[in-house]
């Protein structure tokens, strides 16, 4: 018998130790039965006399296993078993109660304390084996619970680590987050476009946890690396879905909203497929002023069908605020089994009129009505103001021009030809701008030059290669999906480049040709350059682009123009 | 209390093959992804089978649920078959709406096609049907 008080007994064997257990109790015949019983089958015994000594034990020491003997302790069963359980932490050690039969009470408070199994006396060394045998398992399983739920911890933090570096965090966008598992199927990113705009997306993966996670970061990938090449939306959506179609398995998709806020907020455009609708809220009369359905399917299901990527487009203005969830929020349910729903988030905007941020009376109802219980779903909700902030162009951006003194004094230029139907599928802004880019060393600011360019880009399909509706709509962008094809069969665009000097320094001059019949280019310019008539501008894209350059004049019919680019800002 | 509801996920074949009813009551969720492929997987290949997936009793129908009508599209596409999804009750309709399914199936409103089944040829795969 190993009664030895204070130090680890040895069982005496040359075998591996089935682990240490601490019998709490201060007579030596159970102790001496325990002993028999346990030291047989490869544990070692510790033993405590009484419960300051049990917790000297446990916090100097390693145990597997504590054996309470509830008769012969010094203080009473339950409490001990609760101080136990504070002590132990988060380390999970079965505590094994030793009652007699007629002890049910205190029993049932020990177990109502946490304590794992219990035994009666007397007890045969078999049944006290066969107890711990079964609580070995029992420990194995939780540390491999334990492990697998570390190991994705980690791994969460690493993902959110590459997600944060491919979305821009704003102060003023509220974001409500709660995931189901360790891992979220909703995503939420932002991403500055090279014109001071904004792209939002807000997706939701079929399913939960890490199956549903693991699409993120190729999905944040191609948005933040497009929104930053100069991309429009239906070409980062094409891509996302062409890319998730190859990458999920049949059924698992990614339902999706995403947004173009425009630098100036006048506008936004937005696609909604398989998400719930888009608010778009007044803040200062508190009503819902546009409700965006979701009007195309899911990403990732089928391959690209043209007209699938048409934006919506709404008018903004400041004081309006952008709402966008997904339907784990809809979908949670109170304690009564009922869903939150769509009324009651409909209703609890309605009832706030006054609350100029929703943000928070919407997270207060969530709360409230189903907060106590764990979401079945992931739950995300983003509030957006449309305020200056989002899209204040960033100063930084513009300085990094780097003054790099000119050693190119042979020049270079550079040209592309597109027709027929890479006219309709190529967006050759991108492209520009990446050649541009590599030519000139960085000297011209990738902002002014994107900006100009999609300005005059723009004003080539718009009057040009003719792909727009005859009102000359000219809020929705340059979407490639919607070009008429047999127009575009005999047309042509030509895109040029060329370092020049111009007024003692290096600049670029681009220059855009196409096959279009052109347009009153003289009234245009002289609306632009004769600011004191009065006359509010039809065309403020081509005034932007006539303020970023130092000289910018259209040719012949209105098909041909030219900008010169300096480096300085 | 939770007051349970009952799901439950059955099929029916015509006697030439041709024809599979398949019948969801209850949630339509996650819980019944073997048993609903179970419901076609189960049968002996035959070309061009059309598939009526009844969705008149299910109360309600989560993203894996539409992951599995995905599926089984694959499944009868790949075999020349096509999948008509049969009197979606309101609220799984308005789950298909938001996902816009009815540009990939053929979604019927009202009863449409009965079933010429032989007793004794109904193949029942449930779960507490």
């Amino acid at each position: 018998m190993s009664q030895s008080f204070g130090a680890v007994a040895t069982n005496g064997k040359f075998m591996e130790s089935r682990g240490i257990i601490l019998a709490i109790s201060d007579s030596s015949e159970i102790i001496s039965d325990v002993d028999d019983g346990l030291t047989e089958a490869g544990f070692d015994l510790l033993v405590a006399s009484d419960s300051k000594r049990a917790f000297e034990f446990i916090t100097s020491n390693h145990i597997d296993y504590i054996l309470v003997d509830l008769a012969n302790i010094d203080m009473s069963g339950d409490e001990l078993v609760r101080s136990l359980r504070i002590y132990t932490g988060e380390h999970f050690i079965p505590i094994i109660v030793l009652a007699v039969s007629d002890q049910e009470a205190i029993l049932a408070d020990c177990i109502t304390s946490g304590c794992d199994d219990f035994i009666f006396k007397p007890f045969n060394s078999t049944a006290l084996r066969a107890r711990i045998t079964s609580l070995e398992q029992v420990c194995e399983l939780k540390k491999l619970y334990k492990s697998t739920v570390n190991e994705q911890v980690v791994a969460k933090q690493i993902l959110s680590y590459a997600l944060s570096e491919r979305s821009i965090e704003f102060e003023e966008i509220k974001l409500l987050s709660k995931s189901k598992d360790v891992f979220s199927g909703d995503l939420f990113l932002t991403a500055r476009r090279a014109d001071g705009g904004l792209h939002i997306l807000l997706a939701d993966f079929t399913g939960h946890g890490l199956s549903a996670a693991i699409g993120a970061l190729p999905v944040a990938d191609i948005f933040s690396a497009m929104t930053e090449k100069g991309f429009e939306v239906a070409d980062i959506l094409e891509n996302i879905n062409n890319k998730l179609h190859t990458l999920l398995p049949i059924s698992m998709f990614m339902a999706c909203s995403i947004l173009k806020i425009d630098k100036d907020l006048k506008f936004a455009e937005i696609w909604n497929g398989g998400m719930p609708d888009v608010y778009i809220r007044d803040s200062i009369t508190g009503d819902i002023k546009h409700k965006l359905k979701s009007t195309h399917i899911p990403l990732g299901i089928d391959e690209t069908m043209t007209s699938r990527f048409d934006m919506d487009t709404i008018p903004l203005s400041q004081s309006d605020q952008i709402i966008l969830y997904t339907d784990g929020l809809t979908d949670a349910m109170n304690q009564e089994g009922d869903m939150f729903g769509e009324d009651r988030l409909e209703k609890c905007i309605e009832n706030n009129k006054n609350d100029v941020s929703i943000f928070t009376s919407i997270v207060q109802e969530f709360n409230d009505y189903c907060g106590k219980i764990n979401p079945v779903d992931d739950v995300t909700l983003a509030c957006i103001p449309c305020t200056p902030y989002l899209t204040e162009v960033d100063d930084s951006c513009l300085t990094d021009s780097v003054q790099i003194a000119s050693n190119r004094k042979d020049g270079w230029c550079w040209y592309m030809e597109l027709s027929g139907s890479s006219l309709k599928n190529v967006d050759p802004v991108p492209i520009v701008i990446n050649e541009a880019q590599k030519l000139s060393g960085q000297e011209i600011s990738k902002k002014k030059l994107s900006s100009i360019l999609n300005v005059l880009y723009k004003n080539a399909l718009e009057h040009g290669v003719q792909i727009r509706n005859e009102s000359g709509d000219h809020i929705s962008g340059n979407n490639h999906s919607e070009m008429n094809s047999s127009v575009v069969n005999n047309g042509y665009l030509r895109i040029g480049l060329k370092a020049i000097e111009h007024k003692g320094s290096d600049a670029l001059l681009v220059s855009l040709e196409d096959s279009g019949q052109g347009f009153n280019h003289v009234e245009y310019m002289n609306q632009i350059t004769n600011k004191s008539a009065g006359v509010k501008n039809t065309n403020e894209g081509i005034s932007l682009a006539y303020e970023l350059s130092e000289s910018l004049l259209y040719h012949g019919k209105g098909n041909h123009v030219e900008a010169i680019i300096s480096g300085q800002v | 209390m939770f007051w349970r509801q009952i799901m439950s996920v059955s099929q029916e074949m015509s006697s030439d093959g041709k024809k599979i009813h398949i019948n969801i009551s209850g949630r339509f969720d996650y819980k019944v992804s073997q048993e609903f492929r179970d419901t076609y997987r189960q049968v002996p290949g035959q070309e061009g089978v059309a598939y009526y997936v009844n969705l008149s009793d299910a109360s309600y129908m989560d993203s894996s649920a539409l992951g599995m009508l995905l599926l089984l599209r694959e499944h009868a596409k790949c075999r020349g078959g096509t999948v008509f999804i049969e009197r979606p009750s309101e609220q799984v309709d308005s789950i298909l709406k938001v996902a816009n399914f009815e540009q990939l199936f053929t979604i019927n409103y009202s009863s449409s096609v009965s079933i010429d089944t032989e007793a004794g040829m109904n193949a029942g795969v449930g779960a507490g049907a």
